[in-house]
């Protein structure tokens, strides 16, 4: 979309403008810094932290200033005909992985029906693609799969199919029904199994995609619905307050090389099949192999082969669901680290545009970024026992002691500057929503500020600890550990204290460990160290009491004040089948003999 | 049949709006809820280099023996 806002010089312009700033940011740190250590005489450890620091204000000042440009314009729509007659046939692609078959289903059928309710002739079919292992999940799919046919009268629009090996994971399930299928369609939607569209969405995609030739990918921004827990509802809240104007910035920046996110997007199939078949990549697990993060790559390969990939964030309609809890989230981002790391074999694959190659940068860097603020922790404690006694009396014979100036107002200022960058942002997305008016749909301007500071607050005490989780993500992938490919926990994610405590007592004794230190080599950092040591040490409490059921009006978003049609339809389709579930069983056991009953048409 | 896609086997209309309450979810997933077979090729791509910067880096410094003569030469 950038594309249509501004010229290709100006597109170079910008991304100029914002890697400036961030580099000016960052180098401001790292002068800073050294003149804080110049204060006692630079040490060769004084120039490691002020590069640490300069790497990681880097980092966040990119994102700073991503948002920044964000405030700057407003999502609109490309130029095409709303209403234009849809020519193409396209395919509703539903990826599952052992997900409850009634949710995911129940889904399927909320979009169908909202797609009827548009009275658009459109042939749009849906494809569920199972890649479930467990034979128990899969004999219920068939089940509830025929349900979901039998009340749709879906036959000849709704296809089902098991693999027997998924392999390549969900990039592999993917190609496998473009290599068997894909010629029967135009277009395919790509969702995971707990995204919900809205069908008037989903028509839009195919009219902005018909209606542009060379777009290969049309991404849309999905907003977090569902969330219960205060941790859920608080990346609920970050994903449709904030997060928007963040994706505003990047897609003013990303011109043409728009991003792939895996799901709620649009892919013209001929275009994908020509550019996005995956090689495994050479040696073994986590490095090599199957491409784990395979939507950065498959956007970059469309890139590459000159269609235009893009992010329409002004497009609503399109949602998914979140972790509830800290340990659901770390382990998903385990996953995405290991991801996100491979890419470091990619990023010099032959031909790729330099933005694509920027953006596996960028995924990567977001892992190893707490590296840098533990490294500068850690480098900061140890300071004070490599650094030479103070000389009071530098003059010889000068009878009166010099004291070194206090270099404290630097660090001060350097503290400043680094929270300013987390806070700023945030702040002026809510001044701006505010001002516009967009604050309404959040609770009103009040409840919005309210909202972001309890935002701001409580990702302040689970960063530490959401800090630690990534670091030995990064450690274990370079380590050489294989994370797998775990089910999503999706529903209540509710957390006990023992559970808390068995996942983060690691955390807990670095913790301990870590502030000991502080206060036996660098007490003078004590302070200054609390807001990471204090929430490391408590993290299984905050676990626990994240995980559990926010009832508070802070962080309220628009899915919450008004439910979306679809996810209305989505909530009846299930209630009826939950309830239809219940009788189902409760005659079978009454009749023990027949089994399981089924309602399969 | 639209402007882009061929026809293809395993639509609505080739089955009776009757079949599914005849057909068991085995039957329906064999039958017609089976993917329709209509097969595209999705070559692989390549996405990294054979040998790594270093070696690749390496191999630019070496002599490099001339290139054959092409026809006609």
């Amino acid at each position: 979309m950038a594309s249509r806002l501004i010229s290709r010089a100006g597109l170079y312009a910008l991304r100029a403008l914002a890697v400036a700033l961030s580099l000016l940011a960052g180098g401001g740190a790292f002068v800073l810094f050294l003149q804080f250590g110049a204060a006692d005489g630079i040490e060769t450890l004084d120039v490691a932290r002020a590069l640490l620091i300069l790497i990681s204000t880097l980092w966040l000042a990119w994102g700073a200033v991503q948002a920044l440009i964000g405030l700057t314009s407003v999502a609109r729509p490309p130029v095409y005909d709303p209403r234009a007659p849809i020519r193409g046939r396209t395919v509703v692609l539903v990826p599952v992985y052992n997900e409850d078959p009634l949710v995911t289903f129940a889904r399927i059928a909320a979009m169908d029906a909202s797609l009827s309710a548009t009275g658009d002739p459109a042939q749009v079919h849906f494809a569920v693609l199972s890649d479930t292992r467990n034979d128990l999940i899969a004999a219920r799919e068939k089940q509830v799969f025929a349900q979901l046919v039998a009340e749709r009268n879906g036959v000849g629009r709704f296809f089902y199919r098991r693999r027997e090996v998924n392999t390549g994971k969900k990039a592999g399930n993917i190609e496998d029904f473009i290599t068997r299928s894909g010629a029967a369609y135009d277009y395919a939607v790509i969702l995971d199994a707990d995204s919900l569209m809205e069908g008037h969405t989903i028509l839009q995609m195919i009219r902005r995609i018909e209606a542009e030739p060379r777009l290969g990918l049309l991404q849309t921004l999905p907003k977090v619905i569902r969330a219960r827990s205060r941790f859920g509802r608080a990346m609920q809240f970050s994903a449709s307050f904030f997060s928007p104007v963040f994706a505003r910035g990047l897609a003013m920046m990303q011109g043409e090389t728009g991003p792939f996110w895996g799901h709620n997007a649009i892919v013209r199939v001929r275009a994908f099949a020509e550019s996005c078949g995956l090689p495994a990549l050479k040696g073994k697990p986590p490095f090599g192999g199957h491409v784990l993060s395979h939507d950065y790559v498959e956007a970059a390969l469309l890139a590459r082969a000159g269609w235009s990939v893009r992010l329409d964030d002004d497009l609503g309609g399109s949602y998914e669901e979140g972790p509830e809890n800290i340990v659901d989230h770390a382990k998903r981002d385990r996953r995405w680290c290991q991801g996100n790391l491979q890419h470091g074999r990619i990023i010099g694959g032959p031909g790729l545009k330099p933005w694509s190659r920027f953006v596996f940068a960028q995924g990567i860097m977001a892992y190893i970024a707490p590296l840098f603020w533990l490294g500068f922790i850690l480098a900061s404690i140890a300071a004070p026992l490599l650094a030479p006694p103070p000389d009071y009396f530098p003059i010889p014979d000068w009878p009166i002691p010099y004291f070194p100036p206090s270099a404290a107002s630097k660090a001060i200022g350097l503290a400043i500057g680094i929270f300013g960058l987390l806070l700023l942002p945030k702040i002026l997305i809510a001044a701006r929503a505010a001002i516009t008016g967009h604050a309404r749909q959040f609770g009103g301007a009040g409840i919005a500020f309210a909202s972001t500071f309890a935002e701001l607050a409580l990702s302040s005490i689970t960063a530490p600890v959401l800090l630690m989780y990534s670091t030995r993500s990064v450690l274990q992938v370079l380590f050489g550990r294989d994370g797998g490919w775990p089910t999503n926990n999706r529903g209540d994610g509710t957390l006990s204290l023992k559970d808390s405590f068995l996942a983060a007592h690691w955390i807990v004794t670095i913790g301990l460990i870590g502030l000991m230190a502080t206060w036996s080599f660098a007490p003078g950092l004590f302070l200054w160290l609390l807001p990471v040591g204090v929430p490391m040490v408590l993290a299984p409490l905050i676990l626990a009491w994240s995980s559990r059921p926010s009832r508070s009006r802070l962080m309220g978003v628009p899915a919450e004040y008004a439910k979306p049609a679809v996810v209305a339809l989505h909530d009846d389709v299930l209630d009826r089948w939950v309830l239809d579930a219940e009788r189902a069983e409760a005659e079978a056991a009454r009749q023990p003999s027949k089994g399981f009953a089924v309602n399969n048409g | 049949m639209t402007a882009h896609t061929p026809h293809i086997p395993a639509l609505a209309s080739d089955y009776p709006p009757s079949a599914p309450a005849a057909l068991s979810a085995e039957d329906l997933i064999s039958g017609p809820c089976a993917l329709p077979i209509a097969p595209m090729a999705m070559p692989v791509q390549v996405i990294e280099h054979r040998q790594g910067v270093l070696r690749r880096l390496l191999a630019s410094l070496y002599p490099q023996a001339a290139p054959a003569p092409g026809p006609g030469h």
